[in-house]
């Protein structure tokens, strides 16, 4: 099958702590990224990033990087933002729009001291009036999920921190991980308990960091470094509160997972290993189930007992994940970055024997009111 | 606990002063007017569709089923079920450190849609899923007051 894209090019900000600027750090994560994939500045004529840079959408990064893309896309929602640039990418591409599509990502939440999960939840939307009145915080949204997920299925506190101890496994294997030291389903049920059920070390880290993707047109494979990676599937979807008729269970990747698997002729019986958007553990529960690697309500079963560790059936966020190795508020360039690099095989002791197949899933926003999904299927060249 | 504060489940009790209330308070438009109006008077709207039937929640111009802008201001029974809730122990949330641990929740009105709103007045850790409740009003300053959930 021809593949819709390539991606030919990543790079991920390798500092957690930095004195560097939002837009220098996507400056260095893009000349790293192209560098990776054989290409320069002067290829780039498709540029995508969030809002949220300083400004209005896109404008400044565009100015500070100087370039002048044929096509450029802003589409901000939430972390998995940049999951769904590569589907737009490969969309532009496909149309003749561009054929060197850039996507790049900062930020210096750590530095700049933004509590990520506990802050207040305030959009400044006509939505605000009948939800940000009661103390919502991201966690807070999140953790309602995660009892009800309790209450219907009797999924437990260790299940999902079985999510949190297999990832920081994973971390231990990344020199750039911000937290490296093994733990256990114990340390994690006894640290402070943030928004009930869920507990701080169910909750991602925060960071500073960014990063860079390079998706170009399939003619432009000889041309490359690196053998790239080929985008099979791709589609993104969005739930909501509905009108007031929601079933909280259910998330986005119910709609987008089967589209992308669909796209690429492929099931989650193919894939080797999966990037999952790992907000807080329970966001990695639901959106396995979800995506279909196990029924709707077997999430708790399916991630315990080393299943989704190295090593296991389907090993999950093997760069040590948001949950320890890097969040710095909108981690789905991660996810990318991540699995293209075990699909090449550059994973050193981290690395998925015989990697063929990968699945990214991105989730931005909350699970407890409104969010994205983005599903990408990658494959090996 | 949040119920013992004297702030909170105030149902009826005369206004207190506003610069007691740090929390968010709404911005309020001509959209949601109505629904602001109704909660000062210590009643619960929801909006029911002339055109299509369907029952809403948040309130909006228009049905969020079939768009049309024909949509009647309904009241809720103000009686509904837990449909989940979280017992928030750290928040950054403007007001709400001095009431940790507080609980944030999605009720389920009698008329099928749910709410989202805090649950006040019970030992949070008897909140449960499933668990009956019924709107109380917290009267934040002179003409505006905000839904709140406690038990029944």
């Amino acid at each position: 099958m021809t593949p819709q894209a390539l991606i030919a090019g990543v790079h991920e900000f390798p500092e957690r702590k930095t004195t560097k600027s939002v837009l220098e750090i996507q400056a260095l994560s893009a000349r790293a990224a192209l560098e990776d994939a054989g290409l320069s500045k002067k290829d780039v004529d498709g540029y995508f990033t969030v809002s949220g840079n300083p400004g209005i959408g896109p404008l400044p990064i565009v100015d500070y990087l100087n370039l002048n893309p044929k096509y450029i896309d802003g589409t901000t929602i939430g972390g998995s933002s940049f999951v769904a640039h590569v589907n737009h990418a490969a969309a532009a591409i496909a149309q003749g729009r561009c054929r060197v599509a850039l996507i790049t990502y900062g930020s210096t939440s750590r530095s700049s001291g933004i509590a990520v999960g506990t802050r207040e939840r305030i959009a400044g939307d006509y939505l605000d009036q009948f939800e940000a009145l009661y103390g919502t915080s991201t966690v807070g949204l999140y953790a309602m999920v995660a009892r009800r997920h309790m209450h219907e299925y009797g999924t437990t506190s260790e299940q999902l921190a079985e999510i949190a101890v297999a990832t920081r496994t994973h971390a231990s294997l990344n020199p750039l991980a911000l937290y490296r030291e093994p733990m256990t389903v114990k340390d994690v049920l006894a640290s402070p308990m943030i928004s009930a059920p869920l507990h701080l070390l169910d909750c991602c880290v925060i960071t500073d960091g960014g990063g860079a993707l390079v998706v170009v047109h399939p003619d432009l494979a000889r041309d490359l470094r690196t053998p790239p990676v080929r985008l099979l599937g791709s589609a993104e979807a969005i739930a909501h509160t509905s009108a007031g008729r929601r079933d909280f269970l259910v998330s986005a990747a119910a709609e987008s997972g089967p589209r992308a698997f669909a796209e690429a002729g492929l099931s989650p019986r193919d894939v080797q290993m999966a990037m999952i958007y790992d907000s807080f553990t329970i966001t990695v529960l639901v959106t396995l189930e979800d995506l279909g690697f196990c029924k709707k309500g077997q999430g708790g079963g399916f991630v315990s007992g080393g299943r989704i560790a190295l090593g296991g059936e389907l090993p999950i966020n093997t760069d040590g994940g948001g949950l320890s190795s890097n969040h710095p508020g909108m981690r789905g360039i991660f996810l990318v970055v991540e699995a293209v690099k075990q699909l090449r095989g550059e994973c050193g002791e981290r690395q998925v024997p015989n990697c063929r197949v990968a699945l990214v899933h991105g989730t931005g926003g909350a699970l407890g009111n409104r969010h994205s999904g983005a599903t990408l299927i990658l494959g090996r060249s | 606990m949040t119920g013992d504060r004297p702030n909170v489940e105030r149902g009826s009790a005369p206004t207190p002063n506003p610069t007691d209330y740090t929390k968010p308070l709404p911005e309020i438009s001509a959209e949601s007017k109505p629904f602001w109006d109704a909660c000062a008077r210590h009643e619960l709207l929801v909006q029911t569709c002339r055109a299509c039937g369907s029952v809403q929640y948040y309130p909006r111009g228009v049905c969020a089923t079939c768009w049309s802008p024909d949509v009647a201001w309904t009241p809720s029974s103000g009686r509904g079920r837990v449909y989940t809730f979280t017992v928030t122990h750290r928040t950054q949330a403007r007001g709400f450190r001095d009431d940790l641990p507080y609980v944030l929740a999605w009720i389920e009105l009698e008329e099928g849609v749910q709410v989202m709103s805090n649950i006040v007045g019970v030992d949070p850790v008897k909140v449960a899923i499933g668990m009956p409740v019924k709107v109380t009003f917290e009267d934040v300053k002179d003409g505006l007051s905000i839904p709140k959930f406690t038990g029944r």
